[in-house]
């Protein structure tokens, strides 16, 4: 299989202020040199703005919500894959990863790659296992806390002072300078994510943010370091630059190394006054920002799509150091019988219709 | 020389605007810290900077230098762009 001429699947095509991974990673593959292939996005509401991206998916499909379970999620692959013959599939969300690691193998069976860490790898990585994942890779990882009840969190800074951040298992995080934030910031977590809560100690620095591609040999495929030049409200970057910090570099080494990790991840570290590196948590896969890697030189989504096929991969260690993403918040123009479809069949394939309202009535 | 190394990798337009490729910090120096910066990348020594900068500026013998280059200097060190013990040697 010619990885150009590929059917290719990305998950997680929500595209608001704070973005899944899903369009940068399609837009990465659909700029890879001599890419002619087809690209299918796979989505979970009938709204998502990357499902009327026209130049960056050739088909959209709904999936069953994660919620759902592996069982449903394979029937719905097995029908998207007799619809439009896919080849390989690129999951960007944490939440659907446990679901796709299961049914990696039916997936190779109907001809699916994929390229995916295993589900030890993943719980290596767990953020209620970072303290045990820094001394294994030798990496600075600040004091942690697993808080599953709020009972805890009245004695918590006897072992751990705030300020300190709370995060959910998969996503959220919070700054908590007192019992009464934290107890706040507990309950909004599990109200969203569900329990347990991790605490972590706030480390003073600026962030920086890694990401990387492991080759499941305790290497990696190419690593490109990030910092944020600007971010919204809720902390996400919303715009960034290339950097060259050789130090960002050898720890993601290192986390590849202690866990041999195998597919996308991004890094989030923090550089305090001191110039140390403490690890925040590791994302299992690529971020909202992957688009930089192809701007940047580093085209790691179209390495994952190669390696999900089965082929090899040189890795990959030149990148420009001082490209820069800005975002930007555009209104897509679409026609509602797109909607119409995909709300109905829970597929968009092929391009737009012609308008069903031709013109203006008129008054 | 490796104190240097950090300033050799910042990328300087020509209006001043300085980034630094390893930290990403983005940051604006005028003409007296481009020159320092240059002197220093050439690894001039302390004297050799004094020169250069009442040179390159038409100072006259009797206005002193030294006082905005340790500012600087320290400015470099406290944004980590040269090591904290770095002393321009004499």
């Amino acid at each position: 299989m010619d990885p150009r001429h590929a059917t290719i699947a990305v998950t997680a095509l929500n595209a608001t202020d704070n973005p899944g991974p899903g369009v940068s990673v399609l837009r990465c593959l659909r700029e890879a040199p001599g890419f002619q292939g087809h690209l299918v996005g796979l989505a979970y509401d009938s709204l998502d703005p990357g499902i009327y991206a026209q130049d960056i998916v050739d088909d959209v499909f709904l999936l069953p919500y994660p919620s759902q379970g592996r069982a449903a999620l394979l029937q719905r692959l097995r029908y998207i894959q007799e619809r439009v013959g896919l080849d390989a599939v690129i999951p960007t969300l944490d939440s659907e990863l446990d679901s796709f690691i299961g049914i990696s193998d039916e997936l190779a069976a109907m001809g699916v790659g994929s390229f995916l860490p295993t589900r030890r790898q993943l719980a290596l990585r767990a953020k209620s296992r970072l303290a045990e994942l820094g001394q294994t890779a030798g990496i600075q990882v600040p004091a942690t806390r697993v808080i599953a009840d709020a009972q805890e969190l009245y004695r918590l800074h006897e072992t751990l002072p705030f300020p300190l951040f709370l995060k959910g298992q998969y996503y959220g995080a919070r700054l908590a300078r007192s019992v009464d934030e934290a107890l706040l910031a507990y309950h909004a977590i599990v109200a969203q994510w569900g329990a347990p809560v991790i605490a972590q100690q706030a480390v003073r620095g600026e962030e920086y943010d890694v990401l990387a591609v492991g080759n499941g040999q305790g290497g990696l495929v190419g690593a490109l370091p990030m910092k944020k030049t600007s971010l919204t409200d809720k902390g996400k970057g919303w715009a960034g630059v290339a950097i060259g910090d050789p130090a960002l570099l050898e720890l993601a080494q290192r986390f590849a190394a202690a866990t041999n990790w195998r597919g996308p991840c991004e890094v989030e570290v923090i550089k305090d006054e001191a110039g140390q590196l403490h690890l925040l948590e590791i994302n299992p896969r690529f971020p909202a920002w992957t688009y930089l890697s192809a701007g940047a030189g580093m085209n790691l989504p179209w390495a994952t799509a190669q390696l999900a096929l089965g082929r090899q991969v040189t890795p990959m260690n030149e990148y420009r150091v001082g490209t820069m993403f800005v975002r930007i918040a555009l209104d897509q123009i679409a026609d509602i019988s797109q909607l119409q479809r995909l709300s109905a069949s829970g597929e968009l394939l092929g391009s737009p219709p012609l308008s069903l309202i031709s013109s203006c009535p008129e008054a | 020389m490796q104190a240097q190394r950090r300033l050799r990798d910042l990328a300087i337009s020509d209006s001043g605007m300085v980034f630094d490729a390893c930290s990403g910090a983005m940051f604006t120096i005028n003409r007296t810290g481009r020159a320092i910066v240059d002197g220093l990348k050439s690894e001039l020594c302390r004297s050799e900077l004094l020169a250069e900068l009442a040179r390159r500026f038409a100072l006259e013998p009797e206005d002193d230098p030294g006082r905005d280059l340790d500012e600087f200097l320290l400015l470099l060190r406290k944004s980590g762009l040269l090591p904290h013990d770095f002393t321009l040697e004499d």
